[in-house]
């Protein structure tokens, strides 16, 4: 087993796929983060005040952008980010690709999704999909664009359990670093219960994973 | 759907037929989420068009309206086209969502719901909803056939719930949607609390886990005329098999 030090550095610990998220708990992302060595966080665009007071705390921020539903034009999510931008609480973007239309024949829409929001901002910008619904052909498509318009990385799932929709993170690790090769960061989005299904997507690929606060594998 | 063709007497068929439409009428129907296609959408909206009648709305996602809208361009009803801005948990800043709006205006989409800033409900942030509910509610309140604002009821404490709806009285707020769906469903108890604390001061949406004719008639009863429904097909035909055996047509 791996030790927790070096766990911790490929961690991201978020709330964003919660639906009861008050200042408080955002505040006590932070503080339960660094509490169990984990310097990133992930929260969404109404915590950013929150974030912004953890700046100088060596925490780093990611902030998601049409979460969950990634159901936005490509203008309206670069501007989103643009907006985000005016608190400056965020280290990063995770945006909410638009995978129904991608699936639907729509690449050239993903495109321009990925162009405008990766020119909107000097900050590293990644994707998420959710891969495990999506075809081989799909993720190679999605890998190859996200390279060609520097994304930073991918992202497999939304982990927003109302969503029906099949989850396989392990599989999707592999899949997407088959694609991605070494261009692309690999982040492994699920909710996570046991160091050892965190290990074993580390293993198949993922250079981080995101886990949810309310996760057992986090027990300050 | 049910089939008014094995209905004996035509004329009692037609008559239940208009009610069921009136029925319908009053119920969303639709498909949204992150993975659905064209495909999806397109089946569902064939299902729709076999029933000949029209939903309140149609809910779909910002990026199919152009083609829903032309799947039903030859339909024998109007139906309203609805979207989500910042669905399912409000996490989209004010700017954010106000940009959404604006784009969904100039598409000319029919009917909205917006989900409230939830930061800001669960911090007790009451000034903040109520800043969010009156930019919101001035710029577009006229521009749309409904500008629903949505709270999640369901993990509000009464006291949450009401001191929300000052605020949003004190905005100008006119429709209220008692929660998103997406796992979060509206109860009987969240209705008759904001009916009672506001009287006859709002347009309440009910939305999530309704599944049942039972359930509808009660909210529809409570002076509910919008209601979000997944099995709004469903219902409307468990609705019109009670109307024709309370005719005497089965």
């Amino acid at each position: 087993m791996m030790e927790w030090e070096k766990i911790a550095k490929k961690i991201i610990l978020t709330n964003v796929p919660d639906y009861n998220v008050s200042d408080e708990n955002c505040e006590n992302l932070y503080y339960k983060a660094m509490a169990n060595h984990i310097n990133r966080v992930f929260i969404g665009p109404t915590s950013a005040a929150i974030g912004a007071k953890f700046q100088n705390w060596g925490m780093k921020t990611a902030v998601s952008i049409a979460y969950p539903s990634g159901c936005a034009y490509p203008d309206l999510k670069a501007q989103e980010i643009k907006n985000c931008e005016e608190n400056s609480a965020a280290d990063m973007y995770y945006v909410t690709a638009a995978v129904g239309y991608f699936m639907s024949g729509h690449k050239d829409f993903l495109q321009e999704e990925m162009k405008l929001c990766v020119e909107a901002v000097n900050k590293p910008v990644y994707f998420i999909v959710e891969a495990t619904e999506m075809s081989d052909e799909h993720l190679q498509k999605l890998c190859e664009m996200a390279k060609s318009e520097r994304a930073a990385g991918i992202i497999n799932s939304t982990a927003f359990m109302p969503y029906e929709i099949q989850r396989s993170p392990a599989e999707d690790a592999k899949r997407l670093r088959q694609y991605a090769g070494s261009d692309l960061e690999i982040i492994v989005n699920y909710p996570f219960e046991s160091i050892e299904e965190v290990e074993n997507v580390i293993i198949k690929g993922a250079d981080a994973v995101i886990i949810n606060e309310g996760s057992k594998i986090v027990s300050v | 759907m049910f089939d008014f063709s094995k209905v004996q007497d035509q004329e009692l068929a037609q008559k239940v037929f208009q009610e069921a439409k009136s029925f319908l009428s009053l119920c969303h129907f639709g498909m949204q989420g992150i993975t659905r296609t064209e495909e999806d959408i397109k089946e569902i909206v064939a299902k729709l068009k076999e029933t000949k009648m029209a939903p309140l709305a149609f809910d779909t996602e910002m990026q199919f309206v152009p083609m829903v809208r032309e799947l039903f361009a030859d339909y024998c009803c109007n139906v309203k086209l609805h979207c989500a801005v910042s669905y399912p948990m409000g996490r989209y800043t004010l700017k954010t969502k106000m940009d959404t709006l604006a784009r969904l205006r100039e598409m000319g989409v029919d009917d909205v719901c917006i989900c409230l800033d939830w930061q800001a409900i669960f911090s007790g942030r009451y000034s903040d909803i109520e800043t969010e509910a009156r930019t919101i509610v001035e710029e577009y309140q006229n521009d749309f056939y409904r500008v629903a604002l949505v709270i999640p009821a369901t993990l509000m404490s009464d006291t949450r719930i009401i001191e929300t709806c000052k605020a949003l009285d004190s905005a100008g707020t006119v429709s209220v949607k008692v929660n998103p769906g997406a796992k979060l469903g509206v109860s009987f108890e969240e209705v008759a609390l904001i009916k009672r604390i506001f009287p006859n001061r709002f347009d309440v949406h009910p939305s999530g886990n309704i599944r049942t004719l039972a359930e509808v008639l009660r909210y529809r009863e409570m002076g509910c005329n919008n209601i979000h429904t997944a099995a709004a097909l469903e219902i409307t035909d468990a609705f019109i098999e009670k109307r024709l055996k309370e005719y005497g047509g089965i």
